[in-house]
């Protein structure tokens, strides 16, 4: 049976994205434009942001996969319907792959990222050593060899938050 | 078309203008006086006369180290941060010259600094980027780049305009006073007999959430000496990172962290004025380099020593430099993460060494 209308999830998930996304948006404009104090607020609200739309397009990508949307009007014309095709499959590839890029950009730097607890994700997370995205997201072209001084500070944390490892390859042991 | 169609593509036509709008607002265009951290980069780029593509764009020749942190607890009264308690942390860390030329002779800049990256418990990270002056040159962002634009070399003479920087000088007392300093304060003949200062005061947070503001300093074991002036242009053109090399091969070298507690009073948003009198000091410290080699072969040269990279425990002050700082350091690892890596004067000058 076909649905006439989108999953509660779906438009929940449609509008609160919706939001993040926009808000994203201004908030990257205006944190490369200024070297005043917002700049530190803005970088700081960039970041979990980026990390909550990464998580909230795999949901939406499950529920999409999972639950039927309405189908298009019968009537609409070919390019459109092929332009409406596209632009959806370019909003999940863009909703998943900025947040990687970001994510990597973070991780050549090898920043430190935390997230803030209450965070039941992270316990999960924890146990299994850390989430490192590295093999996933390729990582920038930094040498190869572990800076094993540097990685053994990056032990998953076991008394607080959850730490994602956003460091990079690493470097070779200095000599 | 008809009327309604029309007040339709006006009212889209409306939205995306709005949008479009709200974005220039936010990106700067419409304040074309706001300073983004990629114009900081472009002035430092004019100021050094060229791009030096894949290098700081300030602080470019510099040479990787690494050692540990020994805390002694003496400072977890004032911070909750995680280097305080009793222990040891690794670090790693860069020794630069000032000036974006990698290829300068040591002689000429004379202006030592030292990144650092304290690896501490549960990924969190505190990173310096601490010189060997205890002030500043210039207090703001504005004046900062002033005294950048004053510094751009003439086309036609490849120097600086010595009227446009006296200009700046006798309108900023400050810098003024910074110059005298760099004149008349003896110059360390090493990188490892220096003291190395936070510059920019910042903010300590206690266990009960009490903050406090702080400097500090990394004053060396390595007993001071000073460099004599007149023998700069006759050193060899590595000789700061050579001696530093040597050094560190024979044994590590030690420097004392010692922070100091602001007095009621004393400005933490100007990082020209010194904190002048008795002031309450901790050694909290010591800082061990045992390990020293070229960035092409050490673990520094891909990290921004961003100071407001900082654990809990640790926060910024009112110092608008601070953030002027972590923008513009952040646009240079920007441009140089794209260009790409390519080896400096030490990495050449030790690769022909091993060639030999």
């Amino acid at each position: 049976m076909t649905p006439l209308r989108f999953a509660l999830p779906a438009r929940i998930l449609h509008w609160l994205m919706a939001v993040l996304i926009l808000a994203m948006l201004l908030i990257g404009a205006g944190m490369v434009s200024t070297t005043s104090s917002r700049y530190p607020e803005l970088l700081a609200w960039h970041r979990p942001i980026g990390i909550a739309i990464l998580l909230l397009a795999l949901v939406r990508l499950t529920v999409r996969l999972t639950r039927r949307p309405p189908p298009l009007p019968a009537d609409l014309p070919a390019i459109q319907v092929a332009a409406a095709k596209g632009s959806h499959y370019l909003l999940y590839a863009l909703m998943i792959g900025m947040p990687l890029i970001g994510w990597a950009m973070q991780s050549a730097g090898g920043y430190p990222v935390t997230l803030p607890r209450p965070d039941p994700a992270g316990w999960r997370l924890r146990k299994h050593g850390g989430l490192d995205v590295t093999p996933i997201v390729g990582g920038y072209p930094r040498t190869t060899k572990r800076n094993t001084a540097a990685n053994r500070a990056y032990e998953p944390d076991r008394t607080g938050e959850l730490t994602m490892q956003f460091h990079g390859p690493g470097r070779p042991k200095l000599s | 078309m008809s009327s309604p169609t029309l007040l339709r593509f006006a009212l889209i036509g409306a939205i995306l203008a709005g949008v479009a709008l709200v974005f220039a607002w936010v990106g700067g265009f419409l304040t074309p006086a706001r300073l983004s951290g990629g114009a900081v980069a472009d002035v430092m780029q004019a100021a050094n006369g060229k791009v030096y593509p894949g290098f700081r764009r300030a602080h470019a020749k510099g040479l990787c180290v690494a050692g540990h942190f020994e805390a002694n607890g003496a400072a977890t009264g004032i911070s909750r941060a995680t280097l305080f308690p009793k222990g040891s942390v690794p670090v790693i860390g860069r020794f630069s010259t000032g000036g974006g030329d990698p290829m300068s002779a040591d002689g000429r800049p004379v202006f030592h600094a030292l990144g650092l990256r304290f690896a501490l418990p549960h990924g969190e990270e505190w990173r310096m980027a601490i010189d060997h002056t205890p002030i500043f040159i210039v207090s703001n962002p504005a004046d900062f780049i002033a005294l950048q634009r004053a510094s751009v070399p003439d086309p036609k003479t490849g120097k600086p305009d010595p009227a446009k920087m006296q200009a700046f000088v006798a309108s900023h007392p400050e810098t003024a006073a910074f110059l005298t300093y760099m004149k008349t304060a003896p110059l360390p003949s090493s990188f490892a007999n220096g003291s190395y200062y936070s510059i920019n005061a910042f903010r300590f947070v206690d266990v009960q959430g009490q903050s406090q503001a702080v400097r500090w300093q990394f004053e060396p074991e390595t007993p001071f000496a000073a460099l004599d002036p007149a023998t700069l242009d006759k050193q060899p053109r590595d000789f700061l990172f050579d001696d530093l090399l040597t050094r560190i091969g024979k044994g590590p070298l030690r420097w004392h962290m010692i922070v100091v507690v602001a007095n009621p009073g004393d400005r933490t948003d100007n990082a020209t004025i010194r904190w002048t009198g008795p002031h309450r000091q901790i050694d909290a410290g010591t800082l061990v380099l045992d390990h020293a080699t070229t960035e092409e072969r050490g673990d520094c040269r891909d990290f921004n020593y961003d100071p407001m990279i900082l654990p809990k425990g640790v926060e910024a002050s009112d110092d608008p430099l601070l953030p002027l700082r972590s923008a513009a350091y952040s646009a240079s690892f920007r441009r140089r993460a794209i260009e790409g890596p390519r080896p400096d004067a030490i990495t050449n000058a030790q690769m022909k060494g091993g060639a030999k």
